[in-house]
Order: structure tokens, then C-alpha cells, then sequence
């Protein structure tokens, strides 16, 4: 039997680089975009309070505590609560400290810990009161106004070193009543959709940034480059990578994935499923654009 | 196998580390996977097959091997043909006599020819007077000189490239064939012997001796009236009749034949009449012209049936008798003219034959293209793509 690889490759959190000045021109472009569309639909993350705006046809997957049950009662037709979040909310994100996190190149930590950042920065912009917790430990606030120096620097020195993944944290950490947005990142091993729906509450959107490796996405380059023993950086016994053994995988990832997309439309849950390899803007982009802002 | 640049294969080293390194399994390397729980648990047969041969890097480290050899100027020398002789062989008896160096002459001009042969020289014996019995090796058997008598060779029959004489008579002059001669000197001892005397070469000439009777058997099959001749030729000459053929001086047979045809058998003065048989191996005899053949020590007769013999009887007797005598082959008796040869050792190879040889047969185009065959075999294996 083979034994594991010395440590983990990518245990720590490495900034992307200029991430400061690269946050500072992607914050104002997002937000402006909620700007434009204020009033044209619905703003998942980006609105601003619960202020009543009207009413729109249900759409099959909704979360139906949203549905108007004086109107359809009055008119025989589903709608919903077409509303903007109240200013001064909380936005409470929860980043993944697990060991799994600690592989990737660059590693997967760094994408989660740099996207809670980049989140956080663009909720202090439409002025949300912001706390990112990585781990079962480590918290930051973050505000309007605020430097974004001390919070790299707590949050830098975060390591792929704890037990729990997601799905443990959820069992510890809450986020409090008030919270308006609660956004989860990091792969998601383990965690269910039944500790996701167990967030949702009235008013508050729920969002899973789930971050992957470019290995865990695709094993195939490296399994060309000869035979690999793979070992589970949470415990278990290795596996060896046969043919069939990739096969296996490809169709439980797909499912799993899959599982997440039905998650995410029964429960409202803005999903995004990125590689750790992917640039930060392009991800927020691309999620935040979702009928988000 | 030959080389016309073995440095190249220092090459094959490197080939053979590849190989060796293609075909060992090495351990395989560790990877973290966070999302290893998906990957299904391996069964026994995949654990098994799970390290396949690398087929594709096998195939090209042999389309090396065969491009290093064909590079090394591999070629396959062929087997050089030898020379081969046919050796004649003098199976007279004065071959059993001692020679000059003491040894029976058929052994020392042996010797002769093992001096003048290249070692493992190609040679098959020939019974010079009988070419049907040949042997393959180093030495004829050495029952061909029990000392029986038996006529010398035509030699003439025999003189052509390839061929060698090996006899005792130094006086012998092949004008292609080649000689070994045992030579010999003057050699006392029985010239001729029946029942009623013999004749010796001794010091002082030849000289009358004791008769020593000889053993002649006859076949029941014979004619009454030649068995009456041959019983009297015997009769005058004191040999024995016996039944039994083996080991006689002369075994008188009539030889078997499908069918019969009328005789033609007659002499000077003389005429069998009678019925013949048209059987394979019955000649025209030497000395007298008639349906028979002999040898030393043997008579055959193709005839079914004496009818009468017509003219002068007496005359057909003493032919008979003189052909009877001729066959007779009482051992020990060498004729007087062989034991009178003399004179040193002599060896000529003549001409030698030439023996076909081929140059180094070279193995460039084959192994090129085996090596392009692998080659692209390994392309297939490879998968396109791949490198």
C-alpha cells in the first residue's frame, strides 16, 4: 500500500495577485449593474431591503413562502412577493476550512477564502453589514468604508487543517436571524441539501458557491501520466484509478452536481459551481449576474 | 550472426533500460482527492487489470531494438558449403596386406587422406567395384577389407573432378581425380588355392602349396544338367558341396523371375537350349556370354530350364568351369599381380572441387522493416492524439 503524499499541497491561502486593486475596479462594475436594473426584476442578493415592489407570476420551483396566498386566494392565479431587502442588512458567509480544501493549484482554500472577500466587499459597497467566517473559529467583519488590509491579513492565515467541512460548521455556526444573505463556500463534500434548506427563513437568500479542484472536476490528465493511488485528504482508505473505477467517478460527480442544480431550484438557492483554477471576477460575474443583482 | 558496425549496439542498452522500465510496474504515485468518496470502491478484477502492459511504449523500444540492429549492420553468415569427395575405395584384397609402415595398406592410405584433408571434409566411400554401397564419415567400414577377393575397381569410371582414389597401387596416373596410395612391397603368400593344391609367392617365386578344400553351396533350384557341370568342376577341384550359401567360397544361385523366355546361351562350339529368365540383375557374364552375373564369392544364373546342350559339351564345361573358377573366392588368396605392386606412399588430390560459398547475407532491409512495422503499430496503440 502505497502511503499518502506529504502534506497537502495547498494548505495555506494565497491571494490572487493584486487582489486588492482587482477587487477595487470589479466591486463598483457589479454594483452598478444593480444600478441599472434597479426596478427592471427581481434582485437576489443585491436588492436592498424588503420594500414591496409589486407582484409576478409563481414560476415552477419557487420558494413558495414567497407565494401571495391573499391573491391567489382573491384571483385563482399563483404569484409572488416581488420585494427589495431593507438597507443595513447582514450578509454572513461561511467559508470551508476543511482539509479537502487544502489541494488544487492554486488551492481551492485561496478560491473560497478569495470569493468570500470579493463577496463581502461587494455587500459593504451596497452597504450590508458583512461577517465572513472561515472554519469553525476564524471571523471577520466587514463594513463600509473599511480598510480591506487587517481583514487579508486575519484571513490569510488561514489553513486546510480542520476536520469539519461545511456540513460540520452548519452544526456550530448559525448565522443570526437577522441575516439577509447567507452564502456558503468551499466544495460542499458531505454537506446536504437538507442542512442548506435549513438556512432558508423569510427574506433571506440563500447562495453555495461550491468550489472544486481542476483534479476533482477532471482526474483524467492526471491518470495519463501513469498510475495514481488516490488518497482522501479527510481519512479512508486510497483508492487505485482504474478505468472503470473513472468511469464510476464521472457519473457519481455528475449526479452529485445535478443534485445540487434540483437543490438549488426547489429551494431558491443561487448555486455556482466553479474550478479553484478560475479567476475570482469571473465567477462573481457570472453568479452575481443570475438575477442576482 | 555478423556486424558490420557492433559499436551501435551500445544503443540496445538504452533500448533495454526502456524496456525494462516499460514493462516493470512501478509503484503507483499518490494523488489527494477531495471529492474521493465518489470514486467507486475497485473490485478484485479491476485491482488486477488495473495495470495493463504499456503496449504502445513496448512496441516502439523494439521498433529500436530492430532499428539498432539493421543501424549495427546486422547480417546472418551463411554456412560455407565444403568441398566433397567422393572417395573410391579399392576394396581388393591386397588392401588387407601390410604397407610400408606396417599397418594393413587400407588403413595407412587412410591415414594419407585424413594428413591431406581439411578437418570435417565432406566424404562419402564408394565401393569402387560395386558403386551401389557408399558410406558416409570419416572411414569406410572396415568390413569392405576382410580380405576376400574381390576385383580392383575400373578406375577409369572414376576419374572426375571430386573424386579420389584411395588403393594401394602407387602406378595409378588419374588425370582428374586424385590419389591416395598406400603403396607397398613385394608381399609373400597365397595366390591360389582349391582342394587339390594351392600356388605361394614366396623368396624364391611362386611355388606349389597346400591345397586347402573350399565350401560352394548350390541352389535346388538349379537345372539338372548345370548342376551335374558344376558338380563336377567342384569334384575336380576338391571343393565341397554344402547347402548352407553363408560364409562359402563361391554360392552358385539361380536368380528369381516372373516368366520365361527361350534361352540364348552359347559359346564357341557350344549352345544351351533351353528356357531363360528375364530377372533383373542377370548380365551378360565377363568371360562368357550367357544369361549370367557373378562377383567374388558369387554366381547367378537366369536360367529356368536346361533343355539339351548341343555341340561340344566338354568345351561348355571347361567355360563353365573357368567362369566358376573366376568367382571363387577362397579367403586369404590375393592375386599374384597385386602382390607383387610396390613402391612408397602417394598422394594427389587432383582437382578440388569447388565449394559454393555464400557472403554474409545481410539482414538491413528485414529489420528495417520490422522496426517500421512497430513503429507504426505503437502509433495505433498509442491512440491518435497521443504522443
Amino acid at each position: 500500500m502505497s502511503a499518502p503524499p506529504e502534506g497537502l499541497p495547498a494548505p495555506g491561502v494565497v491571494w490572487p495577485e493584486r487582489f486588492a486593486a482587482r477587487l477595487e475596479g470589479l466591486v463598483p462594475r457589479l454594483t452598478a449593474r444593480r444600478e441599472l436594473r434597479e426596478g427592471a426584476g427581481a434582485s437576489r442578493i443585491l436588492g436592498v431591503g424588503e420594500e414591496f415592489m409589486g407582484h409576478r407570476p409563481y414560476r415552477a420551483g419557487e420558494d413558495l413562502r414567497r407565494l401571495d396566498w391573499n391573491l391567489l386566494a382573491r384571483s385563482d392565479q399563483p404569484f409572488v412577493v416581488h420585494t427589495r431587502r431593507e438597507a443595513a442588512e447582514v450578509w454572513w458567509i461561511l467559508v470551508d476550512q476543511s482539509r479537502s480544501m487544502g489541494i488544487g493549484e492554486p488551492g481551492k482554500l485561496s478560491q473560497a477564502v478569495s470569493l468570500a472577500v470579493a463577496l463581502g466587499a461587494i455587500g459593504t459597497r451596497v452597504g450590508a453589514r458583512v461577517q465572513i467566517n472561515v472554519g469553525s473559529s476564524l471571523a471577520v467583519e466587514l463594513r463600509r468604508g473599511q480598510s480591506l488590509a487587517p481583514v487579508l491579513s486575519r484571513l490569510g492565515g488561514a489553513r486546510a487543517e480542520e476536520e469539519a467541512g461545511l456540513d460540520g460548521l452548519l452544526a456550530t455556526r448559525r448565522p443570526s436571524p437577522e441575516a439577509g444573505l447567507v452564502a456558503l463556500v468551499g466544495d460542499g463534500i458531505g454537506l446536504t441539501s437538507t442542512q442548506v434548506a435549513s438556512l432558508s427563513r423569510p427574506g433571506r437568500q440563500l447562495a453555495f458557491l461550491q468550489v472544486l479542484a481542476p483534479v476533482e472536476l477532471d482526474p483524467r490528465p492526471v491518470l495519463e501520466r501513469g498510475g495514481v493511488l488516490w488518497h482522501d485528504p479527510e481519512g479512508g482508505s486510497p483508492r487505485s484509478a482504474g478505468d472503470e473505477g473513472l468511469a464510476g467517478y464521472e457519473h457519481g460527480l455528475e449526479s452529485w452536481l445535478e443534485g445540487w442544480g434540483r437543490t438549488a431550484a426547489q429551494h431558491g438557492l443561487l448555486w455556482r459551481l466553479c474550478s479553484s483554477a478560475t479567476p475570482f471576477e469571473e465567477v462573481l460575474t457570472e453568479f452575481l449576474g443570475r438575477g442576482a443583482l | 550472426m555478423s556486424f558490420t558496425q557492433p559499436w551501435v549496439l551500445a544503443l540496445l542498452l538504452l533500448a533495454l533500460v526502456g524496456l525494462w522500465r516499460a514493462v516493470t510496474p512501478g509503484a503507483p504515485r499518490s494523488e489527494w482527492l477531495g471529492t474521493l468518496r465518489l470514486w467507486p470502491e475497485e473490485g478484485a478484477e479491476g485491482a488486477a487489470s488495473r495495470r495493463r502492459p504499456p503496449w504502445a511504449r513496448i512496441a516502439l523500444l523494439l521498433a529500436l531494438v530492430a532499428a539498432t540492429l539493421a543501424a549495427a549492420g546486422l547480417s546472418r553468415i551463411q554456412e560455407e558449403q565444403r568441398a566433397h569427395w567422393d572417395v573410391i575405395v579399392d576394396r581388393s584384397g591386397s588392401m588387407a596386406l601390410p604397407g610400408p609402415g606396417g599397418e594393413a595398406r587400407w588403413r595407412e592410405a587412410l591415414e594419407q587422406l585424413s594428413d591431406g584433408m581439411a578437418p570435417g571434409a565432406d566424404l562419402t566411400f564408394v565401393a569402387g567395384d560395386d558403386p551401389t554401397l557408399s558410406s558416409e564419415g570419416d572411414a569406410p567400414p572396415e568390413e569392405w577389407f576382410d580380405g576376400a577377393f574381390r576385383p580392383a575397381p575400373a578406375w577409369d569410371r572414376f576419374d572426375r573432378v571430386g573424386a579420389l582414389w584411395l588403393t594401394d597401387v602407387v602406378s595409378l596416373t588419374p588425370t582428374t581425380a586424385g590419389l591416395v596410395a598406400s603403396g607397398g612391397s613385394v608381399t609373400p603368400g597365397v595366390i591360389s588355392r582349391d582342394g587339390g593344391g594351392g600356388l605361394a609367392l614366396g623368396p624364391e617365386g611362386v611355388a606349389a602349396c597346400a591345397g586347402t578344400p573350399s565350401e560352394v553351396s548350390l541352389d535346388p533350384a538349379l537345372p539338372p544338367l548345370l548342376r551335374a557341370a558344376v558338380l563336377a568342376w567342384a569334384e575336380a577341384r576338391g571343393h565341397r558341396i554344402v547347402s548352407e550359401a553363408e560364409g562359402t567360397a563361391l554360392a552358385v544361385t539361380v536368380a528369381e523371375g516372373a516368366g520365361s523366355t527361350p534361352l540364348r546361351w552359347e559359346g564357341s562350339s557350344w549352345r544351351v537350349v533351353g528356357m531363360g529368365r528375364a530377372a533383373p540383375g542377370v548380365t551378360t557374364s565377363t568371360s562368357v556370354e550367357g544369361p549370367l552375373s557373378t562377383g567374388p564369392g558369387w554366381l547367378r544364373l537366369g536360367i529356368a530350364r536346361v533343355d539339351r546342350i548341343e555341340g561340344d559339351a566338354a568345351r561348355f564345361a571347361l567355360d563353365l568351369a573357368a567362369v566358376l573358377d573366376g568367382a571363387l573366392a577362397p579367403p586369404g588368396v590375393v592375386p599374384l599381380e597385386e602382390r607383387l605392386q610396390e613402391g612408397p606412399p602417394r598422394t594427389k588430390l587432383g582437382h578440388v572441387p569447388v565449394p559454393r560459398t555464400a557472403g554474409p547475407d545481410s539482414l538491413l532491409g528485414l529489420l528495417a522493416s520490422i522496426a517500421a512495422g512497430l513503429a507504426v503499430l505503437a502509433w495505433l496503440l498509442a491512440g491518435p492524439g497521443r504522443p
